[in-house]
């Protein structure tokens, strides 16, 4: 038995900018998608600390429980399509936070 | 709405170090005391500190207060109060070694002294040379001091309300804080938490920018529900843009990666530092290398195929080095900008960071307003701490490490002060308005019955969007004032937001419309503030106000050494002296010079 899943999608909201970019494009894309089980280990996930679960997702710390790595794959995916959004096939693309007049 | 009441000697709202550090004081006292909060607390923004904190310790580098001291107050550009400056840098020993007996796992020398590293803008005899005073747990400092709070707070049976989102502030006809309303998420309902004291640690409110360091939950809560309770808001032009945010993402990079040797680059791969701030170079307060780097980028010395950002270099520095005091770091860079740092440089950008503006308080973490000709009288039963305060500590820009000292020493000195005022029999418990719920359920039901509005997100990335432009690191008088006109017209969009999710339980589109009735008060103060301002000081930086013989960086004493109070009534904007007196008469005050590095 899953939370309601109000209570899932406020659970992603992080401590960590990085962990919030991950979620963001996470509940936007794969979210709706997920399972009774699929909601389940994302819950078990989100119960992690923020610098543990950000560990899992980049890589350096190895997944402990096998049944999460499905999961995490997803979490990684996500970031991967964000980078290539954002920065594009020819690196960094342009940013707003220069306050350059225009 | 039938509105339950809880009553407590006192109620916080904010589970961040500030938050935590007040709510210990009280618990310990023995007082009742409720702590409200959006998230878990150790999920709280505090998580995300990574550079250390700071105190004039001398484990590793000879150091005085009174240096720590200098180095604030020409960090703030003068317009730090010198009395709470002050205050904390004498309290840092304190506080920094009271964490460790609660059991915070600080680096340590090879003698088990704390290890102290550099960071920008710390210096030993007054600007001499970097010194070492940032007390640090590897990169995770804020983690671990969340958590050696938490469980201390655990303790000493702190009631913690999760998942509990603050609403207003409720005030008397006589201007008395009573405490606030509150809506849990779990069941929808509203509540009053009626109490003798009030604490906002409610953080900061970076999301008014489309590019911003901050976390999502950052949202200017207790701005917000200050301002609509009619306590202005103090110095709101002021906001840090931290040097290092990873370019496209905002992801920051500490301060500590040039603490420890990394360097930043132009095109021409130049130490561009050396040349703006030949003393301290990438160690520098924020404010001058994120100018700089932002120079660089304009006058065409940019990387990339367009040449908009900078490169932070530490390929020279060794792989150890970098596992062991960087550890987050390379992943970032590898995550976030697709560059392994051990072989390449890491593109980056200034990106908003730090609120040094606030909810105005006195040194005691008291709230203070303008009455009666004096302009700081404190608000009976109402106190703030940490980046939602204002004490004014930071002045018109903040040194790195300075926030963790922040946040434990005002939180714990709001607190000991509401303590103090409690026992003395002081503050009492007042009696409730018979409206004291209204203004909140009125504002839910506004969003409950609006049909025809616009979504919540198309409104909040207007905002964002019109402060990154017209209000970032560099600002223009033409599109200050432009930006005043369009932040009010978002104002009347926010007022007629709409949602579609109406479900009464964990409803989360109903928490981001809240959200952004708070970020819109924040961006209002902002903008008219800095339009406002015709200077350049610390992090406001204005075009039309250039380095001159007469005004060195475009600094303005005679007319603009005063803090700016914004009030939304009509967003009338009022001044107040900045206090150039140290609190101690013996203190040397720090006397006003040109801000060189």
């Amino acid at each position: 038995m899953t939370s309601p899943k109000g209570r899932i999608r406020w659970h992603c909201r992080r401590a960590l900018l990085e962990l919030d970019l991950i979620f963001q494009d996470f509940l936007a894309v794969e979210f709706d998608r997920l399972g009774d089980e699929e909601l389940a280990i994302l819950e078990e996930l989100l119960a992690l600390e923020d610098h543990e679960l950000w560990a899992l997702v980049n890589g350096t710390r190895p997944i402990p429980q096998p049944r999460w790595r499905a999961m995490v794959e997803k979490l990684r995916g996500v970031r991967v399509h964000r980078r290539t959004r954002l920065l594009g096939e020819n690196g960094p693309g342009t940013h707003e936070n220069q306050g350059e007049k225009v | 709405m039938k509105v339950a009441k809880h009553t407590f000697d006192a109620v916080i709202v904010g589970a961040g170090g500030a938050g935590l550090r007040a709510a210990l004081q009280l618990a310990e006292a023995g007082l009742r005391t409720a702590v409200l909060t959006k998230v878990f607390p150790t999920r709280s923004h505090t998580v995300a500190a990574q550079g250390g904190v700071a105190a004039s310790l001398g484990n590793s580098t000879p150091d005085h207060w009174h240096w720590h001291m200098y180095d604030t107050v020409k960090g703030s550009d003068w317009l730090g109060d010198q009395d709470a400056i002050e205050f904390m840098v004498r309290k840092a020993n304190e506080v920094v070694i009271e964490l460790e007996h609660f059991g915070m796992p600080f680096d340590r020398t090879d003698e088990g002294k704390i290890y102290q590293r550099p960071f920008g803008g710390h210096s030993m005899n007054y600007g001499e040379a970097p010194v070492m005073r940032s007390c640090a747990a590897a990169d995770r400092t804020g983690h671990a001091m969340l958590h050696a709070l938490y469980q201390r707070n655990v303790r000493a049976r702190t009631h913690f309300f999760v998942e509990w989102m603050a609403l207003d502030l409720i005030r008397d006809s006589e201007g008395h804080v009573l405490g606030v309303t509150a809506l849990e998420l779990e069941t929808g309902e509203v509540a009053i938490f009626h109490a003798k004291a009030t604490i906002f640690a409610t953080g900061g409110a970076g999301r008014i920018y489309h590019s911003s360091t901050n976390a999502f939950i950052n949202t200017g809560d207790g701005l917000g529900m200050a301002a609509r309770a009619g306590i202005p808001l103090e110095d709101m032009e002021f906001w840090q843009f931290h040097p290092t945010g990873v370019a496209g993402a905002g992801v920051l990079i500490t301060e500590g990666v040039r603490g420890e040797g990394g360097i930043l680059r132009n095109c021409n791969g130049e130490r561009f530092m050396e040349r703006y701030a030949p003393n301290l170079k990438d160690l520098a307060s924020r404010d001058v290398v994120a100018r700089a780097m932002v120079t660089e980028i304009n006058e065409g010395r940019g990387c990339g195929p367009n040449k908009d950002y900078v490169l932070l270099d530490i390929t020279h520095l060794s792989p150890e080095i970098i596992m062991k005091r960087l550890p987050g770091i390379r992943e970032i860079a590898i995550q976030f900008a697709g560059v392994d740092p051990i072989k390449e440089p890491i593109p980056v950008v200034p990106t908003c960071h730090y609120m040094m503006g606030g909810i105005p308080t006195n040194y005691r973490g008291q709230v203070v307003v303008p009455k009666d000709g004096d302009p700081n009288v404190p608000v009976p039963g109402f106190y703030a701490a940490g980046e939602c305060a204002c004490a004014s500590v930071h002045g018109a820009n903040r040194l790195g490490t300075n926030s963790l000292l922040d946040l434990l020493v005002f939180g714990k000195a709001s607190a000991e002060t509401a303590v103090a005022d409690i026992k003395s029999g002081n503050l009492t418990l007042r009696e409730l308005p018979k409206d004291a719920a209204e203004v909140s359920l009125a504002r839910l039901a506004r969003l409950e019955n609006q049909k025809e509005g616009e979504p919540v997100a198309d409104v909040l990335l207007e905002l964002q969007r019109t402060m990154q432009k017209h209000a970032g690191v560099f600002r223009f008088k033409d599109m200050l004032e432009e930006g005043v006109q369009k932040i009010l017209a978002v104002e009347e969009r926010v007022r007629r937001t709409a949602i579609r999710d109406h479900s009464k339980v964990w409803n989360t589109a109903r928490m981001e419309a809240l959200e952004l009735e708070n970020l819109i008060e924040v961006a209002k103060a902002t903008m008219i503030s800095a339009a406002a301002r015709k200077e350049s000081r610390g992090a406001h930086v204005r075009d039309d106000c250039p380095d001159t013989p007469e005004f060195p960086n475009g600094r303005n004493d005679k007319e603009w050494l005063k803090h700016t109070l914004w009030f939304r009534d009509g967003n009338r904007l009022e001044y107040k002296p900045v206090n150039l007196k140290p609190l101690n008469p013996d203190t040397q005050p720090i006397a006003l010079a040109k801000r060189t590095y």
